[in-house]
């Protein structure tokens, strides 16, 4: 038999946005409010991420991610937020039932509001359908972090690394100093995808070669990766015959891109966004389910934690407003040159912050927002990188009166290169 | 802006990360020393500290005895010299602590006897316990 709790706030996930939001509603004066964590820890993702770069907007200083966690661990530790640990949640019903799993057993949760707050995984092989033999050797960066990081193990001793997103490049200084030899970054577009400043000290400072246009086209080897062959690629992203070389290496690692975590959101019928892969949300974070809200990289891939943290808080606070789920009167749609646009849903345009991601980087950049064809704002910005979202205040947007559908767009000179 | 200079440098191309505009400074040594070409106020500092002694934060792990994890996070508590860092990782190879620890704790001070950076837990481990805990962290 399971046993059966009530609960006003079940949090699901105990990464930095389960924590934030777990707190802000306890604050806020909900009782009682439960996380549940599958891992043995608090932190999620933080607790691998022991490079520096973390809280400098919400704390002025540069933390690492694990002494980001644990700001939160103690906040969490003096107070009576039910955290459990260990606790895997199985399935979530429309009803807002959640049923999870322990060593103690089973669990089954009545809540009156669920907050989903499970992360992203990452992008794997299969998903980038990479042709050639199956060795071993062949690791997410993300899993190479874990092992190198939390296991004290090294993957490999001669690495090639695909894709230039931050964690990518992390991943390059970091195997280099534990005496590793990452031949190249490889990238297939033209421009680096992750932060400059990652760039100068993760490659630069190690002179680790980045190789943009270029891509994997075949993995050698049988039982282990004995090498990779790596291609040009033309403006269209196709590999360009004849211009294949072959690295030896022993380990290849695929940094290629986050892909927030749904499962249950699905189970529970709510309605996802197909740009951003997570649940469509207003400007409360509230799903277009009554009862549930989504914080962190589940609604879409955040790159700052803080911003995770300050979008976690807001949903401890909206657990309590009982208008979070009204209808929305704006739909955001992204137009060009944007990838990405969370929140996709407005009720008034009053509070909130409303997060961009270029698709492209651009100079002199200008994000524009029109409605029935018509721009109705625009908004200049000096640079923009994919790497960084732009964050704007909702209510410093002059919404139209009337309701619908706006675009977003940005324009720019494009920078293409490093810089 | 002219610096004096302090060992010989050649034409050396520095990309400043300190705003996001990634400009490239250029420190060029003629007989009055480094002049820094390009970039603002705040980028030409940077630029002449990159020339002169480049520092970084460095962070890894270390050994950690009688916990439930293997390695404790550590980091620099100020940037440390770039040049030495792959001293410093072999120096930290060696080292272990036992836990419990707590994050912030000064775990060595004066690291390869540069002043005033010391190394730093950047995570509380716990002692292993023999029963493992669900209920409710402590
Ligand atoms: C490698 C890497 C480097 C990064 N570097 C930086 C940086 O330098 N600076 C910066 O600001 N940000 C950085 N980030 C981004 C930042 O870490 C993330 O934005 C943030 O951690 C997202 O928080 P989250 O709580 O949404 O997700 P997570 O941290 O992934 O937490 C999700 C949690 O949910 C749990 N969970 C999932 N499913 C279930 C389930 N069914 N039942 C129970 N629990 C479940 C997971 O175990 C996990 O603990 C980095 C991210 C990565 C991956
Ligand atoms: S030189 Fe100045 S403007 Fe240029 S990147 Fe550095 S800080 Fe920014």
């Amino acid at each position: 038999m399971p046993r059966r709790v009530k609960a006003q706030v079940v949090v699901i996930g105990g990464g930095p946005a389960g924590m934030a939001s777990a707190l802000a509603a306890f604050e806020n004066g909900a009782r009682p409010v439960f996380l549940l964590e599958r891992g043995e820890y608090l932190g999620g993702i933080l607790n691998q991420c022991i490079h520096p770069g973390f809280g400098l907007h919400l704390f002025g200083e540069e933390l690492t991610g694990p002494e980001y966690a644990e700001r939160f661990k103690e906040k969490l530790s003096r107070t009576q937020v039910e955290v459990l640990l260990n606790t895997t949640v199985l399935e979530i019903t429309p009803q807002r039932i959640v049923r999870a799993v322990n060593p103690q057993g089973v669990w089954e949760f009545e809540t009156t509001r669920a907050v989903l707050s499970m992360g992203c995984r990452e992008r794997t092989r299969g998903m980038l359908r990479l042709p050639g033999t199956r060795p071993a050797g062949i690791f997410t960066a993300g899993l190479a972090q874990y092992l190198v990081n939390i296991e004290g193990l090294l993957p490999g001793k001669e690495v090639l690394i695909l894709g230039s997103g931050d964690i990518g490049l992390i991943m390059a200084r970091r195997l280099t100093l534990e005496g590793a030899t990452v031949k190249a970054v490889v990238e297939v577009r033209d421009s680096l995808s992750g932060l400059l400043r990652n760039y100068v000290q993760c490659l630069h400072d190690f002179n680790i070669p980045l190789w943009l246009s270029h891509t994997v086209t075949t993995i050698q080897g049988k039982e282990r990766v004995e090498g990779v062959v790596v291609s040009r690629v033309d403006e269209g992203g196709r590999a360009i015959p004849g211009s294949e070389r072959v690295v030896p290496c022993d380990t290849l690692l695929l940094s290629v891109g986050l892909i927030p975590e749904n499962e249950l959101s699905r189970q529970a019928s709510i309605p996802l966004c197909p740009r951003t892969g997570g649940p469509v949300i207003n400007e409360y974070f509230a799903c277009e389910r009554e009862g549930f809200f989504a914080c962190g990289n589940v609604v879409g891939v955040f790159d700052l934690v803080d911003y995770v943290t300050l979008v976690s808080q807001g949903v401890g606070e909206a657990v309590n407003i009982p208008t979070a789920f009204s209808p929305a009167k704006y739909h955001l749609v992204p137009g060009d040159g944007v990838s990405l646009v969370i929140p996709q849903k407005i009720q008034e345009g009053k509070k909130g912050f409303l997060f961009l991601r270029s698709l492209q980087s651009f100079r002199q950049a200008a994000v524009s927002f029109s409605f029935q064809g018509k721009e109705f704002h625009k908004l200049r910005v000096p640079l923009c990188y994919p790497s960084e979202m732009i964050r704007l205040n909702i209510q410093d947007i002059p919404w139209p009166s009337q309701g619908g559908e706006i675009r977003i767009g940005i324009t720019g000179e494009r920078i293409r290169g490093i810089y | 802006m002219v610096l004096p200079v302090k060992e010989s440098a050649e034409s050396t191309k520095v990309i400043c990360i300190v705003c996001p505009k990634g400009c490239i400074l250029e420190g060029r040594r003629d007989e009055r020393g480094v002049t820094i070409q390009n970039g603002c106020p705040r980028g030409q500092e940077y630029a002449y500290r990159e020339l002169q002694n480049p520092c970084r934060i460095v962070t890894t792990t270390i050994a950690v005895r009688n916990a439930a994890l293997k390695r404790l996070p550590v980091r620099t508590s100020l940037p440390f010299p770039k040049r030495r860092i792959p001293e410093l990782i072999d120096f930290l190879h060696t080292l272990s602590v036992e836990a419990p620890v707590r994050v912030g704790t000064v775990l060595m001070e004066n690291l390869l006897g540069e002043p005033g950076v010391h190394l730093v837990a950047t995570r509380t481990i716990e002692r292993k316990s023999p029963s493992r805990e669900t209920e409710r962290q402590t």
